[in-house]
């Protein structure tokens, strides 16, 4: 195993990346990581630490503990780092790591009873508050925090699934790429969660009931 | 991606939220703590003597980019509405200076997302902020701090001198890793966040306008809709008014509590550090327990020094041991200990 550990008389540094483009940028640093130079490292976190804060924050939902999430991303990354094989953009094998990260978070509080009892707490906010103006914005942040307490009770490979196409907005290849599954899956995997997630809005009231269409 | 208009829209205030949150709190990097706790998962592959190296480095790192946007007609909506902002904020320091306005370009209608909205109250809390520091001459303070800051970007050892204002101090390898400090700071492109602006701040426009006694008064509602389309017209000054009259007609009522809510964002808006700590303190007196007073707490904490700091953190973890700041407060006290 190597030591990373800066030698520069031993190991040269290797040129600068400021002048490359994102993913050589990356590259490059990969390169300085593996040589034992933690520059490289830190310029990765740099790049990379608002976008992963910014998918932590979507797969965690509103009550994760999103920066020592993030942390534990950067550290996970940093410690498997030879097993980046560069077949896809460091930065789609970065946000893998959070989904892998995010998700034993999700496993270690999972709880369906809580969660089902989150969500009832949230739509009786809700039906006390829904009809005032003044409260639209926080009604926003209780759909937001309902939509949340339903992705809660899903099967984690549907909430990944739906969390990274409909919310965060990835292609179907992005997404399936940082959840090592095909496209075609992805689409099955997200269509799925948003028909379960659809059914839960409307029995809670949050969505009105889709007209049959005729055939 | 989505056939269903209805979930559509339900799931674009959703990301509207989360967006919202992350541009509030867009996380605190901490590069050593991230060493420490590689160390910890792996002591080989990242042994004590890295761990030590890279701690010794600049702690923060400044994060230039913005958050990765993917949904390009929301990019061109915000950039229009990005302009009329800019267009107002110049407008406004021009009329502070008495200089005819930069040209910018013409402000534009508000575009019909949603989700553009929430950026737009970010973009122009810092455009604000920025046009503001122009006035008073902070521009240049903030322009030193930032590049004093991407000086001691990680690629290389931190600069003996102390760490400016912004820069929170590493934890030490031996620390046991613990969340960042979360900071309300404005959008990453700012370059210091609120708490380290030096004082003194700008003044808010003082408010003159007297009620007019010779129509009926709003109704709280009426009032509370006639601030917010101040606010999304861009009069700050009439929003602020309008927001503290209901702050006053709300009592210690939701109405009055959200309205305090409101204030918070208008005086970050308007770049108002002293004037946002005060209102913290005014809502924590009518507030004790309000929804703004987890932050309100952690706000003062930030803002204070010394042993008064380490006093409120304390004081906050004591009341709040499940508050939303309670990582940062930890980390607070950790440090005090550390120097001891």
């Amino acid at each position: 195993m190597p030591r990373h550990h800066t030698q520069p008389t031993v190991v040269p540094l290797p040129p600068p990346t400021a002048a490359l483009d994102g993913v050589s940028a990356d590259v490059a640093r990969v390169a300085q990581v593996r040589a034992g130079h933690m520059e490289g490292w830190a310029e990765l976190y740099q790049a990379h630490y608002a976008a992963i804060f910014r998918h932590v924050r979507y797969l965690g939902g509103g009550g994760a503990p999103v920066e020592d999430l993030v942390q534990e991303v950067f550290a996970r990354a940093l410690v498997g780092l030879p097993g980046f094989d560069g077949r896809s953009p460091f930065s789609t094998w970065l946000h893998g790591v959070a989904v892998n990260v995010v998700r034993n978070h999700w496993r270690s509080r999972q709880s369906t009873e809580t969660a089902h009892q989150r969500l009832q707490d949230i739509n009786a906010v809700h039906r006390v508050s829904a009809s005032n103006e003044v409260d639209r914005v926080h009604m926003h942040r209780r759909r937001a925090e309902a939509v949340y307490a339903i992705l809660d009770q899903l099967p984690s490979h549907l909430r990944e699934a739906f969390v990274l196409r409909d919310l965060e907005g990835f292609s179907p290849a992005d997404a399936a790429q940082q959840l090592g599954i095909s496209p075609g899956n992805l689409s099955v995997r997200a269509s799925r969660a948003r028909e379960r997630i659809r059914k839960e809005l409307e029995q809670l009231g949050w969505l009105a009931a889709r007209k049959e269409q005729s055939s | 991606m989505n056939d269903d208009p209805d979930l559509s829209a339900l799931l674009g205030d959703v990301t509207r939220c989360v967006d919202e949150d992350i541009v509030a709190d867009p996380g605190c990097p901490d590069l050593a703590a991230v060493m420490a706790r590689a160390h910890e998962l792996d002591p080989q592959r990242v042994p004590a003597d890295v761990v030590a190296e890279v701690s010794q480095w600049a702690p923060v790192v400044s994060i230039q980019q913005g958050h990765r946007r993917r949904r390009t007609r929301d990019d061109v909506e915000l950039l229009a509405v990005i302009e009329g902002v800019r267009a107002h904020v110049e407008q406004d320091v021009a009329a502070r200076m008495g200089t005819p306005p930069l040209e910018t370009a013409a402000p534009t209608e508000p575009p019909p997302s949603r989700r553009v909205w929430v950026a737009v109250l970010a973009v122009a809390a810092v455009l604000l902020l920025i046009g503001a520091g122009v006035f008073q001459g902070i521009r240049g303070q903030l322009d030193r701090a930032r590049a004093s800051r991407n000086e001691a970007s990680l690629v290389g050892p931190a600069p003996s001198s102390e760490p400016s204002h912004e820069v929170v101090p590493a934890r030490r390898p031996e620390v046991e890793p613990e969340a960042p400090t979360p900071e309300l700071a404005p959008e990453p492109e700012v370059a210091p966040p609120l708490e380290a602006e030096p004082e003194p701040e700008p003044e808010l426009t003082p408010v003159r306008t007297r009620p007019d006694r010779r129509t009926p008064p709003m109704s709280l509602d009426e009032l509370d809709a006639a601030a917010h389309a101040a606010w999304k017209a861009g009069d700050l000054v009439k929003a602020e008014r309008l927001f503290r009259q209901l702050a006053k007609r709300g009592g210690s009522g939701r109405l009055g509590d959200l309205a305090y809510g409101d204030l918070f964002t208008l005086a970050r808006q308007r770049g108002a550090p002293a004037k946002e700590a005060a209102l913290w303190r005014e809502y924590l007196r009518r507030f004790p327990r309000g929804r703004f007073a987890d932050d309100a707490r952690a706000g003062l904490c930030r803002r204070a020094t010394g042993d008064a700091q380490r006093t409120c953190w304390q004081r906050y973890l004591d009341d709040m041991p499940e508050g939303s700041h309670r990582a940062q407060a930890k980390r607070a006290q950790s440090k005090v200990e550390d120097s001891e």
